[in-house]
């Protein structure tokens, strides 16, 4: 079955746990540097966003790359074939969600692969001590959104009420 | 290399010179980290009786062999330096991110050593390290500064040191990242006397470990050990602020400057819950948490509305809340971030309590406080004179030099909650446990150093299984038996903790059935490929534990040190669980010699023995000891 990483910024604590296990996973060193998720931070707001890449339906790298080094694989992940890569970093440049990343000792472009080795079980997923990552299927996304954007627009109203009841 | 990074960075700041020296392998093998490693460079850097806001004194940050990797809650690390608020050792440990990405830049251990001519900062970007320009920086506050410098290379990890350390205040911290310092013995005011603003770091080297299956699955099972225990829950949600009901029930929780030991006013105050209502949005951690006992706060309604920070814990609860007679979080949370940005440490706060008793006792008028009225309680006096000591205007600056010549000038040194120089953070009267580890802790007396917290989170019956050698009573915190072995035990494992660099809180709280000294010595193994097991690790900690307190003999600091302030010897809590109960000093003069004994050190002079030193080869120290007749043998 086709499946998603899920990023929810409500539960990540900002450990980078995620960070640590991918580097170590893709290239056997404990190097935030060098993983292919990361945790964003705004520390003056406390607004901590781990991501990686979507997995786009169209990928944009892989339209762009210039020898066909990016393809998407039978489970729906974009992967590049390192081999075939001359890294040109095109992909690094149009990717709209930066989930491009460039090693900076090996001095390739990188990007997650789901943890394809290990049967696409992403181990940021397994390693997150919050549960702020989550593994699902394609479908769902849609439907967290949805639900999120509804709890939202409930949690404005009921603030709004409460603000007249204040005044009154 | 694994496990260290293998390289110690000095900066001389009065030749502008940045060298790098390989780590000797058979010191990091016997001193593991920066805890111990930077204490024996302080030794052999600084010569006996350097006063300590002089360039010739240096300041050591650093992280030890298991920070950086994967390892469950070692994202911590360490400082060592002489300190100018007690003359003792300075040691402090601080969480966050800058340790880890020290050691990721390839490095161990940080040296700061001389003084720069006009204020700096220093820049670490892996191998290229620089001496910046800091006159931009120079007078902001600790946060400003963080601003100023992510602008300039991006969002990376700094120690900053805000007004109060540029001003030498006693006991200004040094800050790391945000909201997390190493407080309490003026680390800040090390940084400030060498014109050093602030460090920043960039590492992409990362850290390699030299039995890798072995170390993941050992990780692994580290991790489940900590979330499977049965404090898990409440520490995760809560962090320290859910300890206070426990020390409700003592009747300990520090109140006015110690006059009470009960807080009934402020009741739902210090229900744990409160905060999580009030102010808590979300859990917050420091780097390969599995914890995550901080927080992201942010006051959501009163004078203090938007107020928002990480890491309001327990420590400026109590000393914002019941020490000060408050009980508003939105207060704490105002409080905190001044104290963060100004570069105050929070004991020093504490010295406004103790205004507060002499105004309340009428010993001093508002004409000493610059016409404040320092009331309990009142918040506005309290921001202003944190204001007014990181400045050094007016009563700040008297404040600003310490315990000792603010008692010259308005008396009341009885009203001092010190205890072996430094400001207590707990009670003494009736814990034994508490008594005990801060009358012999090396830093003065507070919980950071030897305070065996499992003595009251575990049971009896796993500390009697564990250790059968200690007496039965080891467990009653109220008796003064089995105290010295258990402070003795503690004091070691502490100076092992600072060294790896792991969380306190990974171990010690949550001992029953936590992660052992055993279970860190085969971590240790199999990072570093050297190999440790439970007794190699704790003769480590031991070797540094001996040599801290040798490093304040050799400073001139015997058994004479060991004082508690008669507040806690003279006056009793008038009512609550301990009412009535004064400091025994017979009692714990007792537990005093039987400890240094245990140690190693003689009970008369305070001293430490010969062949103490000899046995933990520590021949450097007799050699030098021996010069200065401070050695029995």
């Amino acid at each position: 079955m086709k499946q998603l990483i899920i990023f929810d910024p409500e539960k990540c604590c900002g450990c980078k746990r995620c960070e640590k296990i991918c580097s170590w996973v893709h290239d056997q060193v404990f190097s935030k540097a060098r993983a292919r998720v990361r945790t964003i931070k705004w520390e003056t707001e406390g607004v901590y966003l781990p991501l990686s890449c979507f997995q786009c339906e169209t990928p944009f790298c892989m339209e762009v790359c210039p020898v066909g080094a990016i393809d998407k694989d039978e489970m729906g992940v974009v992967i590049i074939d390192e081999e075939r890569c001359v890294n040109c970093r095109l992909c690094l440049q149009v990717c709209p969600f930066g989930m491009i990343d460039f090693n900076p000792v090996t001095r390739q472009v990188v990007k997650c692969d789901m943890c394809k080795e290990l049967g696409y079980k992403p181990q940021c997923v397994e390693e997150c001590p919050a549960e702020a990552l989550r593994l699902a299927p394609l479908d769902e996304r849609a439907g967290l959104l949805k639900r999120r954007a509804a709890m939202e627009t409930l949690r404005k109203q009921r603030e709004m009420v409460l603000d007249k009841t204040t005044m009154d | 290399m694994y496990g260290w990074a293998g390289t110690i960075l000095t900066i001389d700041l009065s030749k502008e010179q940045i060298i790098k020296e390989p780590l000797d392998m058979a010191t990091a093998e016997k001193f593991l980290g920066p805890d111990g490693i930077g204490l024996k460079l302080l030794w052999e850097r600084v010569p006996a009786g350097t006063p300590p806001l002089d360039p010739a004194n240096i300041i050591c940050f650093g992280s030890g062999p298991l920070t950086g990797t994967f390892c469950p809650n070692s994202g911590k690390m360490s400082s060592v330096f002489k300190s100018p608020t007690t003359g003792l050792i300075g040691v402090g440990a601080a969480g966050g991110f800058f340790g880890p990405e020290l050691k990721e830049a390839g490095y161990d251990l940080l040296v700061l050593m001389g003084k720069a001519k006009k204020p700096v900062w220093i820049w670490i970007d892996d191998d290229t390290v620089e001496i910046r320009d800091a006159a931009h920086m120079w007078g902001k506050t600790a946060w400003e500064a963080i601003d100023i410098i992510q602008e300039e290379v991006g969002d990376v990890p700094t120690i900053t040191i805000g007004p109060a350390g540029e001003n030498q205040m006693f006991n200004a911290h040094a800050l790391i990242m945000r909201s997390r310092s190493i407080g309490g013995t003026g680390a800040g005011a090390v940084m400030g006397s060498k014109n050093v603003k602030a460090i920043g770091v960039r590492g992409t080297k990362g850290v390699q470990v030299y039995r890798p299956d072995e170390f993941m699955k050992k990780c692994k099972e580290a991790k489940d050990k900590i979330i499977n225990n049965p404090v898990y829950a409440s520490f995760a949600r809560y962090g320290t602020p859910g300890w206070t009901p426990t020390l409700i029930t003592q009747g300990v929780m520090p109140t006015r400057n110690f006059q009470e030991g009960i807080f009934p006013e402020g009741e739902e105050f210090l229900d744990p819950e409160t905060p999580c209502k009030e102010i808590f949005v979300k859990s917050d951690a420091c780097e390969s948490c599995v914890i995550h006992c901080g927080h992201w706060c942010e006051v959501r309604s009163g004078p203090y509305k938007g107020t928002k920070t990480e890491g309001v814990e327990y420590y400026a609860e109590y000393m914002f809340g019941p020490y000060m007679d408050c009980a508003d979080w939105g207060f704490i949370v105002k409080a905190s971030v001044e104290c963060n940005s100004l570069g105050i440490g929070f004991g020093s706060a504490g010295m406004i309590a103790w205004l507060m008793e002499l105004y309340q006792r009428g010993m001093i008028s508002k004409e000493d406080v610059d016409g404040l009225e320092p009331t309990w309680g009142n918040q506005e006096v309290i921001l202003e004179l944190l204001r007014k000591m990181a400045y050094r205007e007016g009563v700040g600056d008297i404040l600003a030099q310490g315990w000792e010549k603010a008692a010259e000038k308005f008396g009341g040194a009885e009203f001092q909650p010190i205890i072996t120089r430094l400001a207590s953070t707990e009670c003494p009267r009736a814990r034994m446990d508490v008594a005990l580890s801060h009358l012999t802790s090396v830093r003065g007396g507070d919980h950071n150093k030897s305070l065996p917290y499992f003595a009251w989170v575990c049971s009896p019956e796993y500390i009697r299984k564990n250790w059968p050698e200690w007496p039965k009573e080891t467990a009653d915190i109220y008796s003064p038996i089995g105290k010295p072995e258990i402070v003795d035990w503690t004091e070691d494992w502490k100076c092992v903790i600072d060294s790896l660099t792991c969380c306190y809180w990974s171990t010690s709280v949550l001992q029953a059935g936590g992660n052992s000294p055993a279970d860190y010595a085969e971590l240790l193994t199999y990072a570093t490929g050297v190999e440790y097991d439970e007794e190699k690790l704790m003769e480590v900690g031991r070797r540094i534990a001996v040599l801290e307190r040798a490093f304040n003999v050799r400073e001139g600091w015997g058994r004479d040190v060991y004082q508690m302030s008669r507040m806690f010897i003279d006056k009793a809590f008038p009512r609550g669980p301990q009412a009535g109960v004064k400091a025994d000093m017979k009692v714990i003069n007792k537990m005093v010699d039987k400890f240094l004994e245990r140690k190693g050190f003689d009970a008369k002079t305070g001293y430490p023995r010969k062949e103490t030193l000899e046995q933990l080869g520590l021949d450097f120290a007799i050699k030098q000891l021996k010069k200065q007749g401070r050695i029995i043998e």
